[in-house]
């Protein structure tokens, strides 16, 4: 039975710039050994600062943060970058630097004044790189590199800091879908192989929703924690956002457009399966209601070549894609309406 | 690989300050040949007592002032490009000369108001530009966390040049001659001026300088980062900075209140050592603008005398010839400077 290691935990803490106005306060709370944790909440709702916070950037207006029980006030510059690293926003406009070298400066709390690497650095160093897949890159230049590769980059930075907690801010910030996605993977491998905390921030909640292993959900009433799905569960994933045109779905797990409806209702009819799916997707798209005590109907005739029928009072059409189905219903309902 | 290719150029470099410092100690209102400079520094019986005076006396604290001055500069220039991740900065453009010379002028100009035990003692001279120097940086820093765009920050250093000079032509017109005599004098001051009593308090506390500047490499690395990523590394910032500063103040305000204002040659050199050896180690950068920064003020020094023998042009022109287009190559070159 394994037991749970507590890295990281706070007491009572408040964060903010201002002493009467913190933006969360009396937090308690625990970051454990292999835990991936995504850190989740509106813009402005804090999530940099709690991660400043934590990191000793910037202070706490109350309360207490505890390494391995340790306060962390009482440590010093090099014992706390021993500890926690951090994977920023900021970019590096530093012309000449190569990936190794970049690497080789998380290093730097343990290397002696002239930082100097021996054989154990340069080995931590090597292995860095290659848990984030750029073993080829080694000697390229950072400046050359593509974004989900410069953020790899840095990943690896904190990786060879060789701390037991890493603190991420928007580490897929700037990054496509396939980019954010594979670091996701990345970090949760990480997590559950090297016994790392991992603390991240980040936008794509319906990602973090698959990925992480917890979720502090920062809300205007406090932070939420817990596992994904309690989360969704307790409906509060809705409220902190306070979408106005979107609405979090419960049942999938994701953020939905809501659609102006329209009068018009139309009975669809045809097999479950994604062609199913995307025609009803492409009905709400368009504000249609769809009802079973419909005058109009839509029929998903047959999948391979794929055919719908557009059944009205008046007549009825065969269609060949979505578009022209589209097309079809709207002039029927502007002629009739 | 790379240490190689490093160390061959470092070989390559000091050759090239070998072959300058030759050359500089030959030329001159009165050239020396190579068989007479041998025979001088051999001390041998061919030796013309005339030229040896000529060396001892003249050139060879010339030659001692030009690198040590180079070399200083260079460091310096290096050491504030990265403190305000500006590839723009140097003591020159950011007001520090300025600053120094301000110094000095207070101290010379006012003379008249001020005991006249202060007065005549290099040592003044070179603390007068040292605080000098440390006031504008202290501001220019001080701006500097207000903005991070690179053009204000250069204004701003222009603005406290200016407001330097200003303050300086209003003390001149309210000083006696006698001392307005001794700052004009300081401030054409050129490299030929310094003398070798005045080198034995130069080199010390340049050297010194620069060997606190080679011990905070390992921070100045970090600092490439940002200073967000060199916090997280364990850096302590303050600290940090205030050593940077201070390091820079007293390398470039002691140069300045020796030799007077040498432009260019703190924010160039860093760009030719990045260039050469393709990194931004301070570990190697550092060594590079030493050699580089002695090396380019020796050719500058070695052309104020070349073209017409009975004259000596001002230093500051010739640096600024060569070392402006190099500052126009690095704002062509480098995109990162237009946000």
């Amino acid at each position: 039975m394994e037991t749970t290691h507590t890295l990281l935990h706070t007491k009572k803490l408040a964060i903010g710039y201002d002493k009467k106005q913190a933006i969360h306060q009396n937090l308690m709370l625990q970051l454990n050994a292999g835990e991936m944790i995504g850190l989740i909440g509106p813009n402005g709702g804090g999530k940099s600062t709690l991660i400043r916070t934590l990191a000793g950037f910037q202070p706490a207006i109350e309360g207490n943060i505890y390494i391995n029980n340790t306060p962390l006030n009482k440590l010093s510059h090099t014992q706390r970058a021993k500890q926690l690293a951090v994977v920023l926003t900021d970019s590096i406009n530093s012309q000449s630097l190569t990936v190794k070298q970049l690497v080789e400066m998380g290093r730097f709390p343990h290397t002696n004044w002239a930082g100097k690497l021996q054989s154990k650095d340069h080995e931590l160093v090597k292995v860095a790189i290659e848990q984030v897949h750029l073993t080829h890159k080694t000697n390229c230049y950072y400046n050359e590199l593509s974004d989900g590769e410069k953020q790899r980059v840095m990943i690896a930075k904190a990786l060879a800091q060789d701390t037991p907690i890493i603190f991420l801010d928007e580490p897929t910030a700037h990054l496509d879908l396939p980019n954010t996605i594979d670091i996701m993977m990345l970090l949760q491998q990480l997590a559950a192989k090297t016994q790392k905390a991992i603390l991240l921030s980040t936008h794509e909640l319906e990602l973090a929703l698959q990925v992480c292993d917890k979720l502090w959900l920062l809300t205007a009433k406090g932070i939420k924690k817990g596992i994904p799905e309690d989360i969704i569960l307790s409906g509060y994933i809705d409220k902190a956002f306070t979408p106005n045109q979107f609405y979090f779905d419960d049942n999938i797990g994701n953020f939905r457009v809501k659609y102006t409806p329209k009068n018009n209702c139309i009975h669809l009819i045809g097999k479950d399966g994604k062609e199913l799916y995307w025609t009803k997707r492409a009905m709400e798209r368009m504000g249609f209601q769809l009802k079973e005590e419909a005058d109009c109907s839509i029929t998903l005739l047959s999948t391979d070549p794929i055919k719908w029928n557009f059944t009205n009072p008046l007549y009825y059409d065969e269609y060949y894609t979505l578009e022209n189905l589209l097309d079809g219903i709207l002039s029927y309902f502007k002629a009739h309406d | 690989m790379n240490k190689q290719k490093h160390t061959l150029l470092f070989c390559l470099l000091g050759l090239i300050l070998f072959a300058l410092l030759i050359t500089n100690l030959c030329l001159g209102s009165i050239p020396i040949t190579l068989s007479d400079l041998w025979n001088s520094l051999l001390g041998s019986n061919d030796a013309n007592n005339g030229i040896i005076n000529i060396l001892t006396n003249f050139r060879i604290p010339k030659t001692i002032t030009a690198c040590v001055a180079g070399a200083g500069l260079a460091v310096a220039g290096s050491l504030m490009q990265t403190l305000f991740a500006n590839p723009l900065a140097g003591p020159y453009v950011l007001g520090v000369s300025s600053g120094a010379g301000l110094g000095v002028a207070m101290l010379l100009l006012g003379s008249s108001f001020l005991p006249a035990i202060l007065m005549g003692s290099i040592w003044m001279q070179i603390i007068a530009a040292i605080i000098g120097a440390l006031l504008v940086m202290i501001l220019v820093l001080g701006v500097s966390t207000r903005t991070s765009d690179t053009v204000s920050l250069l204004l701003v250093g222009m603005m406290f040049g200016s407001i330097a000079g200003a303050i300086i032509s209003v003390l001149q017109s309210i000083s006696n001659p006698e001392s307005l005599k001794m700052y004009v004098v300081w401030s054409m001051g050129s490299i030929g001026a310094v003398t070798s009593d005045m080198l034995t308090i130069m080199v010390p506390i340049v050297t010194a300088g620069l060997i606190c500047a080679f011990l905070l490499s390992k921070k100045l690395n970090a600092l490439l980062l940002g200073n967000n990523y060199a916090l997280g590394l364990g850096v302590s910032m303050g600290w940090t900075r205030t050593w940077i500063i201070l390091v820079t103040c007293i390398i470039a305000a002691t140069i300045t209140a020796f030799t007077g204002p040498i432009a260019f040659i703190g924010m160039a050199v860093p760009h030719i050592a990045r260039g050469l050896f393709k990194t931004s180690d301070h570990r190697t950068i550092l060594p590079a603008c030493v050699i580089i920064g002695a090396s380019l003020l020796l050719l500058c020094d070695s052309f104020t005398q070349l073209p017409v023998s009975d004259y000596t042009l001002p230093i500051n022109a010739i640096s600024s010839l060569i070392g402006a287009p190099i500052i126009l190559w690095v704002i062509i070159k480098n995109k990162h400077l237009h946000q």
